[in-house]
């Protein structure tokens, strides 16, 4: 029951107490100077030359498309992979049919050069 | 542990025509993947045929009544009804595809694969008889339809066209997931058959439960929405006036009927027994819709949105017939679907035809002195618009006439002398289009650009349909008779 | 119990104004990501695992991606704040109050009554959620699941299509 969640409850508060940790105690420790190189992307490194905000390659847009396809496939199949053994070779051959249809997106998204990047 | 397999009542030959489409739909994609780019049109050839084999799977269901799958889906007559209207709606619209489609620069593949999902998810809605089926219905025929609207993906026009229907729509099937999950959460079960159990038993005191009847409510609109009924009807201007003429010809009728069914089964076969509780609400948006639709008809200059207002109208005739809860005024309803289905299509495919130059062309103007231009056109459309109007010996007419038979019969007055009064307005419009295209051109230059065999075929069969079932209605009427006859 | 869910009540009742709040669109969606996170949260505590990971697998994850992707692609000023509030927000105010006071009317309306099934909490954890759910799905639901493959497979071609830099 949800005291079963319990350990992950203080892995939660624990992982959120470390952040600030990280975030806030190093600055107090070490104090803290101010000066127009420090606010750089990149220190002591590669001096920027345009802003870091610019249109993103539609590419990604596509990409996360897709991405949520195939993420929902996984989720129909995790409920029926904790059923495997007790649908026995009927639930084979519906998952088989489930995944062939998405095989053909696949195929299709990848005849298409949909996965490209760039070219 | 074994699970019991044995009650999930697999029954291939129930789902025969739905897997035949889906199944072109995925031979399409794979040749769509290897035909060479100007041998694209004869994917509708192949998309055609298709079409017909699963015409062919459907015909010997008629009569039966086969659930399948757990009672997700049925085989009936309405089913079939259904299917052989979507499939020949289907059929003619790719017949006329490729020659649009060329001279648009469009031809490719992926209309035909998005065509036949369309069409699989209105047949799939159309013999749905589960939530689940209904819902997946909508969303395989609404995300092909999305993407269609947008398909001229470098128009302006078509992209604004796809973003405010998937907007609305993503809005709409919000409602209509909520209104689901109210009803399955009030009757525990996702079956029609189980939801008509639950609400008949006097135990349950269905017209009292609130969550059963906001439940209904949220459904309501979300199938309003699909049928463009007003107060739903925003997007339908906007979204028909901007997609391609040939895609807004397809959703004009397919998509329209394809809701209806789904209308019929939930409330007809469903929910009979609480008809008093939905009578009123389905009342208003027919008179909302009869309303709206007609009168702002009369003031667009544009044909496609004039004929957006004229489907939203029609939506409301549609749904009259639904109001009196019988399955006698439900064979008006889809009498009047068919014949709806007939008129409007070819009333659209007129504007492609028309507008296969550009999409400017839906501009009223332009239509001045068609008559002289093109006769055949001009004639046709004068058949579709007396049609629509409802003036005989058009299909249109005896359409009007059963549906407000129906009403007088079930002695619903308001709804009627409303529907009336509002046919008698809607005389303008369409007559206007026809005086239009009668009045003498600027100049007299004969356009020599050649409809195509395919194009005139299903212009003059649409356009014979519409008279010569004016003057016999009697075998459509019997078919829809038989087919509104739902038992489970 | 009734602590844990007043907490994440709170939690989402915040996020949830901050996805509307919130003038620059990466906040509302990063707002919308807690939310979910929250909802996944309550979830679990009504001992629905499924539900829980598939909000967190697919929602949280999958669904958010793509927002963020997208206000990227569409508003790469996503730093700058939308135009100051117009009189909109009356009419939200307006619809809002609306709908909260259905809702709680409904709360106190004795005809709001939910059918309760077979799958009692104690049938469910007798058998597991998510052994319970694949069952109802690949037999019960077959259908439906095979209609989903369908589905995605037509959005895969639409997406592909409308996004795909130069259609071939």
């Amino acid at each position: 029951m949800l005291s079963d969640y319990f350990p992950l409850l203080i892995f939660l508060i624990a992982v959120f107490v470390f952040g600030l940790i990280a975030l806030y105690l190093p600055p107090w420790l070490a104090g803290h100077l101010d000066s127009a190189a420090k606010d750089l992307p990149y220190e002591s490194g590669i001096v920027p030359r345009t802003g870091a905000r610019r249109r993103f390659a539609i590419s990604f847009y596509l990409t996360a498309m897709l991405f949520i396809i195939f993420d929902i496939e996984a989720i129909f199949i995790y409920p029926w992979a904790v059923n495997v053994k007790g649908l026995g070779w009927f639930g084979v051959a519906e998952m088989a049919v489930f995944v062939a249809v998405l095989l053909v997106a696949l195929i299709y998204v990848w005849r298409k050069g949909a996965l490209e990047w760039g070219s | 542990m074994t699970i019991n397999i044995s009650g999930i009542g697999i029954d291939y030959g129930a789902i025969l025509p739905e897997l035949v489409v889906a199944g072109t739909a995925i031979v399409v994609l794979f040749l769509e993947l290897v035909v060479p780019p100007d041998r694209r049109r004869w994917l509708a050839a192949v998309t055609v045929i298709g079409l017909l084999g699963a015409l062919v799977a459907t015909i010997p269901l008629w009569g039966q009544n086969r659930s399948a799958f757990g009672d997700t889906v049925i085989a009936d007559s309405l089913a079939v009804f259904f299917n052989v209207l979507l499939i020949a709606i289907t059929i003619a619209t790719v017949a006329i595809s490729p020659r649009y489609l060329h001279a648009l620069d469009l031809d490719y593949g992926e209309y035909y694969i998005l065509i036949l999902g369309a069409t699989a998810g209105m047949m799939l809605l159309a013999a749905a008889t589960s939530l689940m089926t209904i819902f997946l219905g909508i969303e395989l025929l609404s995300i092909s339809l999305y993407v269609l609207s947008g398909f001229a993906r470098t128009t302006l026009r078509s992209q604004e066209s796809a973003l405010k229907y998937l907007l609305l729509g993503g809005f709409a099937t919000g409602f209509l997931l909520y209104g689901m999950a109210l009803i399955y959460g009030a009757t525990g079960s996702t079956t029609l058959r189980g939801i008509a159990a639950f609400t008949t038993a006097a135990s349950s005191n269905a017209a009292g439960n609130v969550l059963l009847l906001l439940g209904i409510g949220f459904l309501s609109v979300g199938l309003a929405f699909k049928a463009s009924a007003a107060p739903f009807h925003m997007w339908t201007p906007d979204v028909y006036e901007g997609a391609p003429t040939i895609v807004t010809t397809f959703m004009s009728v397919a998509t329209k009927s394809a809701a209806f069914a789904a209308v019929g089964r939930v409330f007809i076969a469903t929910f009979p027994s609480i008809s008093s509780r939905w009578y009123f609400p389905l009342a208003l948006i027919a008179i909302f819709s009869l309303f709206i639709g007609n009168l702002v008809a009369i003031t667009q200059d544009n044909i496609k949105r004039m004929l957006a207002y004229s489907g939203i109208a029609h939506a409301g005739y549609i749904l009259l017939g639904v109001l009196p809860g019988t399955a006698q005024a439900f064979s008006a309803t889809l009498f009047y679907i068919a014949a709806y289905s007939v008129m409007n299509f070819g009333a659209f495919a007129v504007v492609t035809a028309v507008a296969a130059g550009g999409e400017q062309n839906a501009d009223l103007s332009h239509w001045r002195g068609l008559f002289y231009r093109r006769p055949f056109l001009a004639t046709v459309m004068t058949i579709f618009m007396l049609s629509l109007a409802g003036i005989p010996p058009t299909v249109g007419f005896f359409a009007k006439l059963f549906v407000f038979q129906a009403l007088v019969n079930a002695q619903i007055w308001a709804p009627l002398i409303v529907a009336v009064i509002m046919t008698i307005v809607s005389f303008y419009y369409y007559l206007r289009v026809i005086v239009i295209m009668l009045a003498a051109p600027d100049e007299v230059a004969v356009e020599k650009r050649p409809l195509g065999i395919p194009t005139s075929t299903v212009l003059g069969v649409a356009g014979l349909a519409t008279v010569v079932l004016g003057i016999f209605p009697a075998v459509v009427l019997d078919w829809a008779t038989r087919a509104a006859s739902l038992h489970f | 119990m009734v602590v844990g869910f007043a907490l994440v009540a709170a939690w989402e009742i915040v996020t949830a104004a901050g996805v509307v709040a919130f003038r620059k669109p990466m906040y509302n969606a990063l707002s919308l990501v807690a939310n979910m996170l929250g909802l996944a949260v309550l979830f679990l505590m009504l001992n629905a695992q499924f539900l829980f990971a598939a909000q967190v697998i697919v929602y949280a994850g999958a669904v958010m991606v793509l927002f963020v992707f997208i206000i990227a692609l569409i508003n790469p000023e996503s730093d700058v704040a939308l135009p100051p509030r117009g009189n909109e927000w009356i009419y939200g105010a307006v619809f809002g109050v609306i709908f909260a006071a259905l809702l709680v009317s409904l709360l106190f309306n004795r005809g709001l009554t939910g059918r309760s099934g077979t799958l009692t909490p104690e049938a469910i954890a007798a058998v597991g959620n998510v052994q319970t759910i694949g069952i109802a799905l690949y037999t019960k639901f077959l259908f439906p699941v095979e209609v989903t493959s369908l589905l995605l497979l037509i959005a895969a071609v639409g997406a592909v299509y409308l996004a795909i830099r130069r259609i071939r």
